[in-house]
């Protein structure tokens, strides 16, 4: 088996502050790997390690078959990266942020300008090839970006939250482009998102890092499997529920569905149950409904983080709609 | 290093150099700096110092071009990479952070050359047009070595606003720093005023002086303008240049790989 990217105990301190501890991880040949996190969790420390921007404190990083601190030229033209916010020349046009790219990885003129037409085409921006991208649209500066990462023809791809942000048309031609890659060129491709939809769709396997440490790392299936049916409950009741906090002392993690109706995360669900029953002849409820739930991959998110995948995308865009200001 | 690799390293230090040319060179700050700024200084000098020599006034403008111009693109084209996050672009493709550094130095070099070019011929065509005297007095050029000292002091200016600059997240942040060297080096390394005036209070203090590089440049701006030329002076002269552009482009590669880390 031959790894793409190899990672063993790497760790980074800011000040400290440890962003990553000793993270672990194997992306093989031809894999779409997803790196699942919240907003903070360390997602972009770990990529920006992977692709040479900035030195771990400890820990072996290989890539591509080499360090990218080691030998950084010989690494650094295997791969391509897209990063987090579109960094594209503005003043420049599509067609010369493409040359110019194509130049610092020597690629030769009459193959980069070959490519650059593919790509452009592929990407729906050919008609704009000539406008200064200073016009375009947060999508179509992501799907540059994206071209400009593909020109020299890498064997990996780093994406960072490639599709936050953008409007549904833009998401789903990325998605697409990204998924004809890894089938039909073969490349591995490395994307860190908070969607967990993006990440099932897309991905082989899915590594879940939360607060710099990976929590849960396999194929989704192999995740959804790690937690047993019965760790997950809905429970329906006849009258609105007025506060959840008395089942939070009990459970994991309880998300409010409708307003009669509740999900519980418990690895000890059946030892909550008088809890529950507890609780509802309290608050002068009655239940209509116990159900186990097949987990998804959202559960298994907020399983291994404690945190609501709601809250979390609403963090992010929010977040993303500031950082691209 | 083989040549195929040499050769390769080149054309991405130039295209890295063509690219700011043409991005960098016309934001304001560095049309203020390197043109404007020393018109402005020479107009000043030449209507409220008439103890200034016409010489001094055309070679003091002339560096004067030249360190402000290549200085300012430095602090414009670093911060703004990094402002717009270009510069991870930079630094994630393969290209050795020295390339990188001497790819920035050449453009900031080039800007300065030209501006301080189109200053100085302005100046020498018609500096003295008021006084109807036609080309400035005295003047006997000597258009190489004039060049030659021109494109020294550029590189040495670019080299030493790349140690203020690579670090800058902002124009503010690499211009304040730049200010201080900069004007201390106007008053004391004899850019308007004759050395030995300067240090009329001290003389023994003059070698003050010879520790920056623009000194250097003046001295050999003034021979190579004024047929004055010494050649011996003259060769050290350029070996200094040589030897401070050479040391700050170090400087500024260890401070820019720290930075990166």
């Amino acid at each position: 088996m031959t790894f793409a990217i190899k990672v063993n105990d790497l760790t980074k301190r800011y000040g400290r502050v440890l962003a990553l501890k000793n993270v672990r991880l194997e992306v093989e040949e031809g894999e779409f790997f997803g790196l699942l996190g919240p907003n903070g969790a360390g997602k972009t420390t770990l990529i920006r390690i992977l692709t040479g921007l900035t030195a771990p404190t400890s820990g072996e990083v290989i890539v591509a078959g080499g360090n990218p601190f080691e030998e950084p030229v010989k690494v650094k033209s295997r791969f391509g990266l897209v990063p987090e916010i579109s960094n594209v020349y503005v003043d420049f046009t599509a067609w010369e942020n493409l040359m110019f790219t194509g130049r610092l990885y020597s690629v030769p003129r009459d193959v980069r300008e070959k490519r650059a037409m593919e790509l452009l085409e592929i990407l729906g921006l050919k008609e704009r090839r000539d406008s200064p991208v200073r016009q375009f649209s947060k999508g179509m500066r992501r799907r540059l970006a994206i071209a400009m990462a593909l020109i020299h023809d890498p064997q990996i791809l780093f994406l960072d939250e490639p599709t936050s942000g953008l409007d549904v048309q833009s998401t789903n031609v990325i998605r697409g482009i990204l998924r004809r890659l890894n089938e039909e060129e073969g490349k591995t491709i490395f994307l860190t998102t908070h969607y967990i939809e993006e990440a099932e769709r897309l991905c082989h396997r899915v590594a879940i890092l939360n607060r710099g440490e990976i929590v849960a790392q396999g194929t989704v299936e192999e995740l959804k499997a790690s937690i047993k049916m019965s760790e997950i409950v809905e429970v329906t009741f006849n009258a609105p529920i007025p506060s959840l906090s008395e089942l939070e002392k009990h459970c994991d993690k309880v998300i409010r569905l409708r307003e009669n109706k509740i999900r519980l995360y418990s690895p000890h669900i059946s030892r909550n149950l008088e809890a529950i029953t507890d609780f509802a002849r309290r608050n002068g409820l009655e239940i209509l409904s116990v159900n186990t739930v097949n987990p998804t991959l959202e559960d298994v998110f907020i399983r291994y983080t404690g945190l609501d995948i709601v809250a979390v995308e609403r963090m992010e865009q929010i977040r993303a709609k500031g950082s691209e200001r | 290093m083989s040549i195929k690799r040499l050769s390769d390293d080149l054309l991405k230090v130039w295209a890295i150099t063509e690219k700011d040319i043409r991005m960098y060179y016309l934001k304001s700050p560095s049309i203020f700096f390197g043109i404007v700024f020393p018109l402005i200084l020479y107009f000043t000098f030449a209507m409220g110092r008439p103890c200034v020599t016409e010489a001094h006034r055309l070679t003091g403008v002339v560096t004067v071009s030249a360190l402000f111009g290549a200085t300012s693109v430095e602090a414009v084209v670093f911060s703004l990479e990094r402002r717009s996050r270009t510069m991870d672009r930079l630094l994630v493709a393969p290209i050795h952070p020295g390339a990188l550094i001497f790819g920035k130095a050449i453009s900031g070099a080039i800007f300065g050359f030209i501006v301080a070019i189109i200053v100085g011929a302005i100046l020498m065509l018609f500096g003295s047009f008021w006084r109807w005297t036609g080309l400035m007095p005295g003047l006997k050029l000597e258009p190489v070595t004039f060049m030659i000292a021109v494109f020294l002091t550029s590189i040495v200016s670019s080299s030493l606003g790349m140690i203020f600059s690579v670090k800058a997240r902002d124009i503010t942040e690499a211009m304040w720093p730049l200010n201080v060297i900069r004007f201390l080096m106007i008053f004391i390394c004899g850019v308007f005023i004759p050395l030995d005036e300067t240090f009329a209070f001290m003389p023994s203090a003059k070698f003050i002086a010879y520790l920056f590089p623009i000194t250097y440049s003046v001295e050999a701006l003034m021979q190579a303008t004024f047929g004055m030329i010494q050649p011996r002076r003259l060769l050290l002269d350029f070996l200094a240049l040589i030897f401070f552009s050479a040391t700050f482009l170090m400087i500024a590669v260890k401070i820019f790989n720290r930075s990166i880390r």
